[in-house]
């Protein structure tokens, strides 16, 4: 990780609203820190961060990989040249937009030991996070690529879930995980969808910054309509939501 | 050896008769570069040399024969980065003169030659993002817009890759070529592909995969490179 990139991993169950999320933070950190240099990162295969940011994906990174992998011993003779053009290719694929820039991981249809793509993955983020001033990572539901550990090295480790018990309980067990795997500096909890007026859980996971986000008539429109998160009202409480959790996090 | 000298000639060839500048390898003003990649993003890009849809080309030639590179120097067809407005086709070539080639054991010469190769992956100037692609000979730069006003130049560029080339004892001379004159790329590309294929057929045969020739399918660049049949000969006999 560069010295001063801040790598902010969005981790949690399906469905809770991890992506919509996700999104909201790149648009947060867009719109209130305009210059830097921001990469969002989709690291779940049903490629959802991209339907919400309006980029096209030409070309995921296990696209990439195969592609390599066949190559090599034929025109890449050796180590540096698979680097090199794992590199040219990757920048090839990465999706500028004017403001942000955008990588898709895909999904890796190989079966068996997930070893070597887990290795690639990890140098490839954190070879391209040394770019970048922010990333946010989009991460695949569930504990999976905490536990490949996908995600070795961020700053900021954040744990979405609805009220739900399952929710709640995959969010604890992942903190539970990561705590061992995951090296990351500050921990923040997003309790998503909650409904106007309802109960809220205390400290659903502990010492870490917590902040609930009521359910949004909004951002559920928005979805039914497939239009990006840059269309979002800027008073909605998801972009609330996202800039009170970036600015708790010290982000 | 002459694994590469009609390359070289015919690199010459193809560029004869065309306006070119010429500079002198001047160290002080090699433009200053990192100790790893630098991106620079599109928003930030004045313009892109061989980007997408544009040709792109680069080789490296090595060659032991006296007075075929004769000095350090940087030649440069086609316009200079603070004179160029938009994506241009881009061509680098590297002329190496070393000493010594005829002493080096096969192996040891594959391996120099590869560590010439290499040079082009470690290359990070400042504002001036180099992505090289082994599968397909392109070479792409993205220079950016601070660079320009910082008044980035290819001779500059190009002092720079000469005193990276220049570390190596063996290395005796560089003539560094950038071409951003589209006329001559194609020619040039078809170049990079017979040297990307003597390098190819060093490494065949220095790894023994095909001792039967009739059935090698780099016969063809075995036959026609005069060093590679000797080599290929010495190699057989251990």
């Amino acid at each position: 990780m560069g010295q001063n990139t801040k790598i902010i991993a969005v981790v949690g169950k399906g469905g809770v609203g991890k992506t919509a999320l996700a999104a909201a933070l790149v648009r947060s950190l867009v719109e209130n820190r305009p210059g830097s240099r921001i990469l969002a990162i989709d690291a779940d295969p049903a490629v959802g961060l991209a339907t919400a940011l309006q980029v096209q994906v030409k070309e995921t990174l296990d696209d990439i990989r195969q592609e390599i992998t066949k190559e090599v011993g034929t025109d890449l003779k050796d180590v540096q040249d698979i680097l090199s053009e794992a590199r040219f290719r990757l920048l090839d694929m990465m999706e500028e937009k004017r403001d942000f820039a955008f990588v898709a991981i895909g999904r890796p249809e190989s079966s068996g030991c997930y070893c070597a793509i887990n290795s690639y993955l990890r140098d490839t983020i954190t070879v391209l996070a040394e770019q970048f001033d922010y990333v946010v990572i989009d991460g695949e539901a569930g504990i999976e690529q905490v536990n490949r550990r996908v995600m070795e090295k961020v700053s900021h480790l954040l744990l979405v879930s609805d009220q739900s018990r399952k929710g709640i309980q995959v969010i604890r067990t992942i903190q539970g995980v990561a705590k061992d795997l995951v090296q990351y500096e500050r921990l923040g909890v997003v309790i998503n969808r909650v409904p106007v007026g309802g109960i809220r859980i205390p400290e659903p996971v502990e010492h870490a910054e917590t902040i609930y986000i009521t359910e949004d008539h909004s951002q559920m429109m928005n979805d039914i309509e497939g239009k990006s998160v840059f269309e979002l009202p800027e008073d909605s409480a998801l972009i609330t939501g996202a800039e009170e959790i970036l600015r708790k996090l010290d982000v | 050896m002459k694994l590469f000298d009609e390359i070289i000639r015919q690199t010459k060839e193809v560029l004869a008769g065309q306006t070119f500048r010429s500079f002198s390898y001047e160290a002080e003003l090699a433009w200053p570069c990192g100790k790893s990649l630098e991106m620079v993003l599109l928003r930030d890009a004045a313009f892109e040399l061989g980007g997408d849809g544009k040709d792109s080309v680069n080789y490296t030639c090595i060659t032991d024969t006296r007075g075929l590179i004769p000095k350090n120097e940087i030649l440069l067809y086609g316009p200079d980065l603070s004179e160029i407005r938009g994506d241009v086709s881009f061509a680098r070539i590297t002329h190496l003169s070393v000493k010594d080639m005829d002493e080096m054991e096969s192996d040891e010469l594959y391996r120099f030659i590869r560590e010439m190769e290499y040079v082009k992956y470690h290359m990070f100037p400042e504002g001036y993002m180099v992505r090289v692609s082994a599968k397909s000979s392109r070479e792409q730069a993205r220079v950016s817009r601070q660079a320009i006003r910082r008044g980035i130049s290819f001779a500059q560029i190009g002092n720079a890759y000469i005193e990276n080339y220049l570390k190596n004892p063996k290395v005796k001379a560089v003539q560094m070529i950038f071409v951003t004159d589209r006329e001559s790329l194609r020619k040039l590309q078809k170049l990079a592909g017979q040297a990307n294929e003597i390098t190819l057929a060093l490494d065949h045969i220095l790894q023994g995969l095909e001792m039967n020739c009739a059935a090698c399918d780099l016969k063809a660049i075995c036959t026609e490179v005069e060093g590679m049949r000797k080599m290929h000969r010495e190699q057989m006999r251990r």
